[in-house]
């Protein structure tokens, strides 16, 4: 839910919440005090008759029944709403009047005094009350409720436009962020505090990439001279087998060490964007040049190699950052497979298919294009081949995945 | 044969030169910029092997200087930098050929060998071990001046091993000899010994004698 939809609905509920809750109050309020000063009233009456009673007995109006007398009844006073039959212009109506009954003793008698007053005028008082005075609030709630909306949007704005620019930040790109100027005190703070994250992000980033590829470039050279050195070594005509065996192994990983630095450095040469002009490929020819250079692995292997290419299906890519992406694609699928196996590639304008029959992986889909992750049945390879592939990829905004059905492996780019 | 290797690491100098050496060139080498200009002013050389970073300049200025001196210098660009800016400018430059760090010694004398084909011989040159004619412009091949029908992986997998007689050439370096580098299956090297045994077979029923040599552990050897 976006922060300012929440906050709305927060808004809203509570202020219709408290809308009802006031109303009611204000109403019953309203109510109390009016009953109140209803039954002030018609105590008041009630002592004025009482008083009448007292002074002026025998009363001169009231022919006085003693069946109360009988009962007993002792002195109460109590109020009570109740309903009077009345007949008003021919129209039979009840209407509801407040009560108050006394039963007092006076003068030796007892008397039973019933005032009572018409309600209904009281109650559409107190409706109207209720009814503007809610109307006022819920006047006040649209108000501030429409406003809020507004301001809000105005408010948020930097925030939402900073968050456009954090999102489309990437380190790879190698640009500072650009964020939005603001007058509020919190968001400039977020402000400060984004670009000196970035910044540093960026420097850290430029740092790593530098000493990547300057490590591997110095490497270069001793690497260099331990395996002249070796071969060297090797024309000697004294050596004993056993000597030959450690200068081939330690020649061996020599050359292991020397192409995982190549690998590493054109890696960070890709990061780079070493590789920045581009031209405009034939993909199929691409393919059948990669193919032919893989020929003796293809048939060392016995694989049967079937494609459907799309005549004329070019990409506009470096020609060599390409031609990496289809080696080490057919390269994988012939690595990849087994004996007498297959390769099959699908190619058109929009997306390029390699599939390879093979066991499945033992690690996950995505995972294979991270970096030295790798089958672990196959010791021999960095696991930097597929990450090479993915690189160039993000560069130019492909995708790749990779998929296992029917004991095929399918790596597709769509472009 | 004078060549100059222009240089900085004092080590790998030396094992180049003794390499060369053994394959009768005469070697000279210089270790900075400096050193190098005076060599190239004071004498003359037939090629230049040139690493392209020198601790006091640019190894493409010493390639312009000779370009405009001594047009006629085979170069040879030897750089750590595996990129392709340098490169293309180094050949844009007039350098000949361009090798980059680690490489094999074979590699390197075979890249020296058909530049001296090229700048001598304007490649119209046959290279004869005993029996065995090669004519590397042509790609034919001939066995008592019978022609031998070669594939093209064969053929310079011969011409890899002839350059290179009497030297033990490991399996490495002769996959990426034909392969390049860009192709990583070294854990296979099944189709050397393939392309090694048809070689071999061709060149036997043409009446040659069987010059390769397996070197325990090590790779393959061709000579006598």
């Amino acid at each position: 839910m976006k922060l300012l939809q929440k906050i709305r609905r927060t808004y809203l509920l509570y202020s219709i919440l408290i809308f009802f809750i006031s109303s009611t109050f204000i109403y019953y309020i309203l109510k109390n005090i009016i009953t109140k000063r209803q039954d002030e009233k018609l105590l008041y009456d009630k002592e004025i008759i009482a008083q009448k009673i007292k002074y002026d007995y025998p009363l001169p109006i009231f022919d006085v029944e003693d069946y109360i007398a009988k009962n007993q009844v002792k002195d109460t006073l109590y109020f009570k709403d109740t309903l009077m039959y009345q007949v008003i212009n021919g129209v039979e109506n009840y209407e509801l009047y407040r009560q108050l009954t006394s039963i007092e003793t006076l003068q030796g008698k007892t008397y039973r005094i019933i005032t009572r007053s018409s309600q209904v005028k009281n109650r559409e008082f107190v409706l109207a009350i209720s009814l503007s005075v809610a109307l006022l609030i819920l006047l006040l709630v649209a108000t501030v409720y429409f406003i809020n909306i507004i301001f809000a949007k105005k408010v948020w704005h930097p925030f939402y436009k900073n968050l456009d620019s954090l999102k489309n930040f990437s380190v790879e790109k190698n640009k500072p962020i650009i964020l939005e100027a603001t007058k509020i005190d919190e968001f400039k703070e977020l402000n400060q505090s984004l670009t000196k994250l970035t910044d540093k992000l960026s420097s850290d980033f430029n740092n790593l990439k530098e000493f990547t590829e300057n490590a591997s470039h110095e490497m270069q050279t001793p690497l260099a001279i331990m395996q002249s050195k070796l071969e060297f070594l090797m024309q000697s005509e004294s050596l004993k087998d056993n000597d030959k065996q450690l200068i081939s192994s330690v020649y061996s990983a020599s050359k292991r060490l020397s192409k995982l630095n190549k690998t590493l450095l054109t890696l960070s040469k890709i990061e780079n964007q070493q590789y920045s002009q581009k031209e405009t490929l034939i993909i199929n020819n691409v393919i059948n040049d990669q193919l032919e250079l893989f020929e003796d692995f293809i048939y060392a292997k016995k694989i049967s190699v079937s494609n459907n290419l799309s005549l004329d299906a070019k990409i506009d890519a470096n020609p060599m950052l390409f031609d990496m992406v289809i080696s080490n694609l057919i390269g994988n699928a012939i690595k990849h497979n087994h004996k007498k196996g297959n390769i099959h590639i699908t190619t058109s304008d929009v997306f390029l298919t390699v599939s390879n029959s093979g066991e499945p992986l033992s690690i996950s889909s995505e995972s294979l294009f991270e970096r030295f992750k790798k089958d672990s049945n196959s010791s021999e390879s960095f696991g930097l081949g597929l990450a090479i592939v993915k690189k160039v990829c993000d560069i130019y905004n492909w995708k790749i995945n990779h998929s296992y059905s029917n004991k095929q492996h399918h790596f597709s780019i769509y472009f | 044969m004078k060549i100059l290797i222009i240089e900085d690491e004092k080590d790998l100098v030396n094992v180049m030169c003794q390499y060369l050496q053994k394959e009768d060139f005469i070697c000279e080498f210089a270790v900075n910029f400096f050193e190098a200009e005076d060599k190239l002013i004071s004498y003359n050389y037939d090629i230049a092997i040139l690493d392209i970073n020198l601790p006091d300049g640019n190894g493409l200025d010493l390639l312009k200087l000779i370009k405009t001196d001594k047009p006629d210098m085979g170069v040879l660009i030897v750089s750590a930098k595996d990129s392709l800016d340098d490169k293309l400018k180094g050949l844009d430059l007039g350098a000949d050929d361009y090798i980059t760090k680690p490489f094999h010694l074979a590699e390197l004398n075979s890249r020296i060998n058909s530049l001296i084909r090229r700048q001598k011989f304007e490649g119209n040159h046959t290279i004869i071990f005993n029996e065995i004619e090669i004519d590397p412009n042509a790609k034919i091949v001939k066995v008592n001046n019978l022609p031998v029908d070669l594939t093209k992986k064969e053929f310079f997998l011969l011409l890899y091993f002839i350059t290179n007689k009497n030297r033990v050439l490991t399996k490495e370096s002769i996959a990426e000899h034909l392969w390049g580098d860009s192709i990583d299956l070294a854990d296979n090297f099944d189709f050397i010994y393939t392309h090694m045994r048809n070689l071999r077979k061709k060149l036997k029923t043409k009446g040659a004698t069987d010059y390769m040599q397996t070197i325990y552990g090590l790779g393959y050897k061709f000579g006598e």
